[in-house]
């Protein structure tokens, strides 16, 4: 991808918590709007340096994962047709992950601002635990229950059909 | 490294906002901060409008399909095109006597009008009662299955009503519905009920009804399912104008009636005019489509209106679609279902799906007339938490029951003596099989889900659901066939869920 002048960036660098460095090209860097505002600063203030954006809330491992999604949306952002495809592979990308990851996926894609995955995530996450019964939920999400036993039994009896 | 497990609130928002109502009834009881964020009004608002968005044009979660004669209602999934629950009216008393002397229950509940959705609510009219009916208006949610009776100022109030229709006034965050007699009453004065006030008020609609000039039916009234549905539609017909057609509005928030002319195809004997909306269109006008026999060709034509430029002279009606249709599909309700997919109830014994490209019928094997089929989105709204004045406690159904249950069996069994008792006892035999066959079905702790469709058998169903009149036992049982109708009339009735038990405090009418 070509700059379209010189003065604008073509490369940035990302942080992670852990100190860890990514160099992103423009174009990836571009899906997360957190990102973009950066750059967009930058190249008002006409600087021509490669600038360092630090995220100290999302760890190496997700940021790598986040990165890997904002390659493959950058790479298909000129292109409607392949639409199938693209979903297809967002599908088989979340697939891989457990709980835990995808939550903190989900996290990191709210604080970058990538509205895409984390509509993806929210989606995908609620897909695979609407079926799911309440007990499965405490344990997937680490949710201790704060309820009484009567007070659980009593909601339960209330809407005694969700239960089925 | 150990990863972060559980969402933070905002990332659990945009999570559970995406799951379906059931689901999230459940998940009230996972814990505390869940039930709390499920259980706020914004999130309900919240869920709406996502589960808005996630759909494309016409696209719709669930349709209903109701069946008169049987009282109940069932929802399919449309994703599936299966049956996904059933809910009837019926007693809302576990144990008490059944019907005898040829009646059943769903003889009572005379008739059953659905109006809707809006935001996932329906507006339920029903006539209670065989010889004395009462109108019973209820708002109910199905995907919650809250019920709330709407309460009339006095036992009178419904029977100088015939038109009803109801919507959201997305101004003072409150659902109004309209009650009017449409077809006599020489003013412009209508009733009009606030669920936020749980009151009704007088209000000049400043449409002037005159049965000679200009009536106003709601027979296929239906509203919006999107956000701001804020109108109540019915079709006017205007006398003084060669019986032009309209479409009256009523809007929930300035409470007043606009008129819209209907496309000129539709003036007179146009067909079947339905009402609809397309959730694409963000100025929520409303569509109309109309059915149209073509002579020449031995067709059914399908044409689809939109309304432009809004309401009133300046609105324009646009041809969306044209589509021909199979004489079969001469029906009684139409539903403009997903994608290429028509939802019809040909009124005897079937809804189908017709999908006009492929020309494939896939027919959902349900008995029933089916009198509606009404495609909605699901919500979480609830109706109570709507209401900032409360209602005064309701008598207790149950003393209702304990006082008129034995009494009326009693009556029988004195009276019997009065008649002939040999011809009065073989006639009871010969009905009590099949009495007890058809009470079967509404027995609570064992009513399959089919039988919340099935008709009573062997019997004449008159056109507004009348009893089912033997003449030779009529003679003998008359009067206490009109003791046995009092005593189920005066039963508290509730819409449940079949298969389910009474919950333990049904909205009871």
């Amino acid at each position: 991808m070509a700059s379209s002048s010189s003065s604008s960036l073509s490369r940035v660098v990302v942080k992670s918590s852990d100190n860890n460095l990514f160099v992103v090209n423009k174009k990836v860097a571009s899906q997360s709007q957190l990102l973009k505002q950066c750059i967009d600063n930058m190249e008002e203030k006409g600087t021509n340096d490669v600038i360092l954006i630090p995220l100290s809330n999302v760890t190496s491992n997700i940021l790598t994962l986040v990165l890997e999604y904002c390659e493959k949306h950058a790479d298909f952002a000129d292109d409607d047709n392949n639409n199938q495809e693209l979903k297809q592979w967002d599908h088989e990308f979340l697939k891989k992950f457990d709980y835990a990851t995808l939550n903190s996926l989900t996290m990191a894609a709210d604080y970058m601002v990538t509205k895409s995955l984390l509509n993806l995530c929210c989606q995908f996450i609620a897909d695979s635990i609407k079926d799911l019964t309440v007990q499965q939920i405490r344990q997937i999400f680490d949710i201790k229950n704060d309820f009484t036993p009567q007070e659980e039994a009593d909601i339960k009896n209330e809407n005694a059909w969700a239960f089925r | 490294m150990v990863e972060e497990v559980q969402l933070h609130e905002d990332a659990l928002i945009e999570v559970l906002a995406r799951l379906p109502v059931k689901s999230l009834i459940r998940f009230t009881c996972v814990c505390k901060l869940w039930r709390s964020v499920i259980k706020s009004p914004e999130f309900a608002s919240k869920h709406y409008a996502a589960r808005l968005s996630l759909k494309d044009h016409n696209e719709y979660d669930s349709f209903l399909a109701s069946f008169f004669p049987a009282c109940s209602i069932s929802i399919f999934c449309y994703k599936t095109m299966s049956f996904e629950t059933a809910f009837k009216i019926r007693p809302a008393v576990a144990a008490y006597k059944p019907p005898r002397f040829d009646i059943s229950h769903r003889d009572i509940i005379t008739s059953c009008f659905i109006f809707g959705p809006c935001n996932g609510l329906f507006l339920l009219r029903l006539w209670k009662g065989l010889y004395n009916s009462v109108i019973v208006l209820l708002l109910w949610n199905p995907a919650t299955r809250e019920v709330f009776k709407i309460p009339f100022p006095d036992e009178n109030f419904g029977y100088a009503c015939i038109d009803v229709g109801f919507g959201f006034d997305h101004v003072a965050n409150d659902y109004k519905v309209i009650f009017f007699n449409g077809h006599h009453a020489n003013s412009s004065l209508v009733n009009l009920y606030s669920l936020a006030a749980n009151c009704w008020r007088q209000v000049d609609a400043g449409l002037y009804f005159d049965v000679r000039k200009k009536t106003v039916t709601c027979k296929y009234s239906s509203l919006s399912i999107s956000s701001n549905g804020c109108k109540a539609h019915f079709f006017s017909t205007d006398r003084m104008n060669g019986d032009k057609s309209g479409l009256a509005s009523f809007d929930m928030v300035d409470e007043l009636f606009i008129e819209t002319y209907l496309p000129d195809g539709f003036t007179r004997g146009g067909g079947l005019l339905l009402l609809g909306f397309s959730s694409s269109n963000k100025h929520d006008y409303p569509t109309i489509y109309g059915t149209k026999y073509e002579q020449v060709l031995d067709t059914f034509e399908m044409l689809i209106w939109v309304l432009d430029r809004g309401y009133g002279p300046k609105g324009v009606w646009n041809i969306q679609q044209s589509i021909t249709l199979p004489d079969y599909v001469g029906c009684r309700q139409v539903m403009l279902g997903n994608n290429t997919d028509i939802v019809f109830a040909n009124g005897i014994d079937d809804v189908s799906v017709y999908n006009w490209t492929t020309k494939e019928r896939k027919m959902l094997q349900i008995p029933g007339d089916g009198e509606h089929v009404i495609g909605y989105i699901e919500s979480l709204i609830s109706i109570e938490g709507f209401i900032r004045q409360l209602p005064s406690v309701e008598e207790d159904h149950m003393s209702v029951e304990a006082e008129i249950g034995p009494q009326g069996c009693q009556q029988l069994d004195h009276s019997s003596v009065e008649l002939d008792p040999p011809e009065l006892q073989s006639l009871l035999d010969r009905f009590s099989a099949e009495i007890q066959e058809r009470n079967e079905e509404d027995n609570d702790s064992d009513s399959s889900t089919d039988s919340a469709f099935l008709m009573p058998k062997g019997k004449y169903i008159g056109e507004y659901g009348a009893v089912y009149i033997d003449y030779e036992a009529d003679l003998l049982f008359g009067p206490y066939r009109n003791n046995e109708c009092e005593r189920l009339c005066r039963l508290p009735y509730c819409l449940r869920e079949v298969n389910q038990p009474l919950i333990s405090k049904p909205c009871t009418f």
